[in-house]
């Protein structure tokens, strides 16, 4: 900004904000034919405060006028309220006319009728009343010191257009202190706040006091900016005295910036409308302003005549400010005709005007540097130093780095709020998107959340289903493995039950060859006897023939021997549970001896017991390839099972000449050896045909059989040997079971 | 069937299924059937033994020692058939199993004596010679 340090002509004229309500004159027109139709004194007298507050706007002598002569009305009547109201309006009227023993007559009135009530609110009104009766009269310490008070009631109470007001009101006082950080300060709280109540009469008062502000800091372009939008917004409300107020500013604007034409112009201007205003102040200081314009176009006569009008409508206004500038603008022409001498008188009343004042202005500034001049010019060297120096002081310290350099931040920041503010509805936008994408990423996040979890659980689920499979599986396969065992075992008992079963059978023919072992032993000792006897007598012949009983006896003894071996060894075969070894072994034999074996079992237990059977064993078929054991097995049982049968029938026969028959036969039939076991029993019947072979099928009653024996017996065959276990049975007729065993 | 050469001599019949038993009753009785005073036949069944008993009119055999235990017609099946058909003769039984069922069995049927195997000879000589001296 390159009039930054420049110093400003001219006073900027303060403009404080009173108003209740706003200029609008087609509303007086509406409180007008209100009145006429008014039945009570209390809303007649409502209706006229409201008359006196828009007249105030426009014409102050009117408004003090009506509002003295409904004041009278009021108290009459005793309605404080109308009363406070038309006292604090009386107030400012007077401040603004300069009449300020009337305005302090009024404030002390005011004190006397709100000091009873101990109302905060009305309090803190009659605090800006003081507040604007000490600005106006630029004793700015004082109002800053009210107007502090009646904002601390009002931001307690968060009275918003009273604040408003109240803030641009004391940012005048620090405005005029040159205080400009706190000036902005408040003029941005008071423009903030009546942006947000779209208050535009109000804020254009506070602009035109911000367009000031920036003024006194030489930020010209800001400045003018707010004038224009001041006065747009002034127009728009019908707000006379901002308007006015806005235009003698903006004179010392084009001023400033040597546009003397347009200074000129918009002075006489402001000059016009306060003369129709009444507002003598301002109609002095903007002729004082015009006048300075001229001189600066070079029409000095023109300029004395305003300056004169100006000290004259300056000095009936009673406003010191107005005053200094009526004279100072005097002074300007003569110093600028070189007329020092003259020119001084006008200076000193200017200063006079001020002296009880508290402006600090780079104008009082500028006034000092314009009377140095003449002092020095007319050899007043002492007084010329110390009037510069005062304006040296006042420079330094108004133009003090800081001073500007901390307020133009806080203009900055106020348009960087502004614009943050901007930014942030925009960003807020943005948000509500960002946000809107958040929670659309949120749901999908908590969706795939849950399917994760769902997935988590499924797949934990399956985890455990699978978990509880193997541990089944292993119960399962322990119970199988049970099973095997217990099988095992049964099979092992089912072995030895079978011989169990036989074990008398067995004792039988074990006994019956030791018998012939002995009794042939025994009978060839008492041969041997006989022989020598023989021997003796000479009967050669007859020992002879003794001789070879004794050989034959031997013999005889010998196979018995081996009989009994043979048994034993087959029953300890027969026990053994392992698995036995295909060896050759003599088919034929092993069937006569478990048929004897099983006969002779059966017998032994079962006295009742008896049955013929028969043997039809081919030689031919010599030695076969089988597990003996296994094979023998599988003979006693079929056999076991003829001889039951044989029995069964026998039992529960009426035909006498039924006789059991058990018929065991082998033959060589090609590549295979056959074990024929033939009954002539019951018979199977054909419902349980196909069960026979099922392991712990039995027919036989509870505990007299395992029902492993012929699944057992199939196994052994099919399995064991690769061979079949057929059975053919006709009921009535008996059973014939066939081994075949490939050889 | 086999018969001794004199045919005066006392009869003996011998049934058991076990044909070792001839060979040893011979060896036992060597010194009777030598004074042929003594003459011994032997049936491996008792349908043989009935079959040998209906050979002759009425039959020379005087006495039949006769196993139980044998395949088809046991020995006290054979001693009821004998008593029936043949009163006159008579009969004891030999047998492995010396339970009290068998041998009330037997002597209500007629047997003249019980004896237990293993057949103690002396016994059974003592038996053949009373039976001789009568």
């Amino acid at each position: 900004m390159k009039n930054k340090f420049k110093i400003l002509a001219g006073f900027i004229l303060i403009i404080f904000h009173s108003q209740l309500m706003y200029a609008q004159n087609t509303k007086i027109d509406s409180l007008d034919n209100l009145l006429i139709s008014a039945t009570s004194d209390t809303a007649r007298i409502n209706l006229i405060v409201e008359k006196v507050e828009l007249i105030s706007s426009f014409n102050l002598d009117s408004a003090i006028n009506l509002a003295t002569k409904t004041l009278a009305e009021a108290q009459r009547i005793g309605f404080h309220k109308a009363e406070v109201t038309l006292r604090k309006r009386l107030v400012y009227n007077y401040s603004y006319k300069g009449n300020f023993s009337a305005a302090l007559e009024q404030l002390n009135d005011l004190e006397q009728i709100i000091i009873p009530t101990n109302d905060s609110l009305e309090y803190a009104g009659v605090y800006a009343g003081w507040g604007i009766y000490y600005g106006i009269q630029s004793k700015y310490d004082s109002s800053i010191y009210f107007y502090e008070k009646s904002i601390f009631i009002y931001e307690r109470n968060d009275i918003k257009d009273q604040l408003g007001r109240s803030y641009s009101n004391i940012a005048i006082g620090y405005q005029q202190k040159s205080n400009f950080p706190m000036a902005l300060y408040y003029q941005q709280k008071s423009l903030k706040l009546r942006e947000e109540n779209e208050n535009e009469s109000g804020q254009a008062y506070t602009l035109v006091n911000i367009a000031n502000t920036y003024l006194s800091m030489g930020d010209i372009e800001r400045s003018e900016e707010a004038f224009l939008k001041s006065i747009e917004l002034a127009k728009k409300t019908e707000l006379k005295n901002v308007e006015l107020y806005a235009y003698t500013n903006l004179s010392s604007l084009y001023f400033d910036e040597e546009e003397w034409q347009k200074s000129f112009d918009i002075a006489m201007k402001a000059a016009e409308l306060g003369k129709k205003m009444g507002d003598q102040g301002i109609q002095a200081a903007s002729l004082a302003k015009a006048s300075r314009a001229l001189v600066k176009m070079g029409q000095a006569e023109k300029a004395r005549k305003i300056s004169e009008k100006a000290i004259a409508i300056a000095d009936s206004s009673g406003q010191p400010v107005n005053i200094s500038q009526a004279n100072a603008s005097m002074g300007y022409l003569l110093l600028s005709e070189k007329n020092w001498g003259k020119a001084i008188p006008f200076y000193e009343s200017a200063f006079e005007a001020v002296k009880d004042a508290d402006i600090f202005t780079p104008n009082i500034g500028m006034l000092y540097k314009e009377l140095s001049t003449c002092y020095e010019n007319t050899g007043s060297y002492s007084k010329a130093l110390k009037l510069y120096k005062q304006y040296a002081t006042n420079s330094d310290s108004v133009w003090s780095k800081e001073n500007v350099q901390k307020a133009t931040e806080l203009a900055m920041n106020f348009e960087f709020e502004k614009k943050e503010q901007s930014a942030k509805a925009r960003q807020a936008q943005k948000d509500e998107i960002a946000r809107t994408r958040q929670i659309a990423l949120i749901i999908g996040l908590v969706l795939s959340i849950i399917i994760i979890l769902g997935s988590l659980r499924a797949y934990y689920n399956k985890q455990k289903a699978n978990t509880l499979l193997r541990e089944q599986k292993k119960e399962i396969e322990r119970t199988l493995s049970k099973l095997k065992k217990t099988q095992s075992q049964l099979i092992q008992s089912e072995k030895m039950a079978s011989l169990g079963e036989l074990t008398a059978g067995i004792a039988h023919e074990i006994q019956n060859p030791l018998n012939f072992v002995n009794n042939f032993s025994e009978v060839s000792n008492e041969l041997i006897d006989e022989m020598n006897e023989e021997m003796e007598k000479g009967d050669l012949d007859e020992a002879k023939a003794i001789a070879k009983d004794v050989k034959q006896n031997l013999e005889k003894i010998n196979h018995h021997g081996g009989r009994a071996e043979a048994i034993v060894k087959n029953m300890l075969q027969h026990s053994r549970s392992d698995g036995g070894v295909k060896v050759p072994a003599n088919i034929n034999k092993l069937a006569d001896e478990y048929l004897r074996l099983a006969y002779h079992g059966l017998r032994a237990k079962d006295k009742s017991f008896n049955s013929d059977f028969k043997t039809d064993l081919d030689a031919s078929i010599g030695e076969v390839n089988v597990i003996p054991q296994d094979i023998g097995r599988v003979i006693l049982n079929l056999i076991t099972n003829a001889f039951y049968a044989v029995d069964e029938r026998n039992k529960n026969t009426n035909d006498s000449n039924y006789k059991p028959l058990v018929l065991v036969s082998t033959q060589k039939k090609g590549k295979l050896v056959e074990i024929i076991v033939k009954d002539n029993g019951n018979g199977i019947p054909d419902e349980i045909k196909d069960k026979i072979f099922q392991p712990f099928f039995t027919t036989k009653p509870t505990g007299k059989g395992t029902g492993l024996g012929l699944s057992m017996s199939y196994d052994i065959v099919t399995k064991g040997h690769g061979g079949k276990l057929k059975v053919e049975s006709k009921e009535g007729e008996g059973t014939t079971f066939t081994i075949e065993i490939p050889v | 069937m086999i018969t001794t050469k004199n045919q005066k001599a006392m009869k003996i019949l011998v049934v058991d299924d076990e044909r070792d038993v001839e060979m040893l009753f011979r060896q036992k009785f060597r010194k009777e059937l030598k004074t042929k005073n003594l003459e011994l036949v032997f049936a491996f069944s008792g349908s043989e033994a009935l079959n040998l008993l209906e050979e002759k009119h009425p039959p020379d055999v005087a006495y039949i020692f006769s196993d139980i235990n044998m395949p088809g017609m046991t020995g006290l099946e054979l001693l009821e058939k004998v008593k029936l058909r043949f009163p006159k003769i008579k009969i004891s039984m030999i047998s492995a199993y010396g339970d009290s069922d068998n041998y009330n069995k037997a002597m209500q049927s007629g047997a003249k004596e019980f004896f237990t195997k293993p057949i103690d000879f002396d016994s059974l000589k003592t038996e053949v010679k009373a039976l001789m001296n009568i």
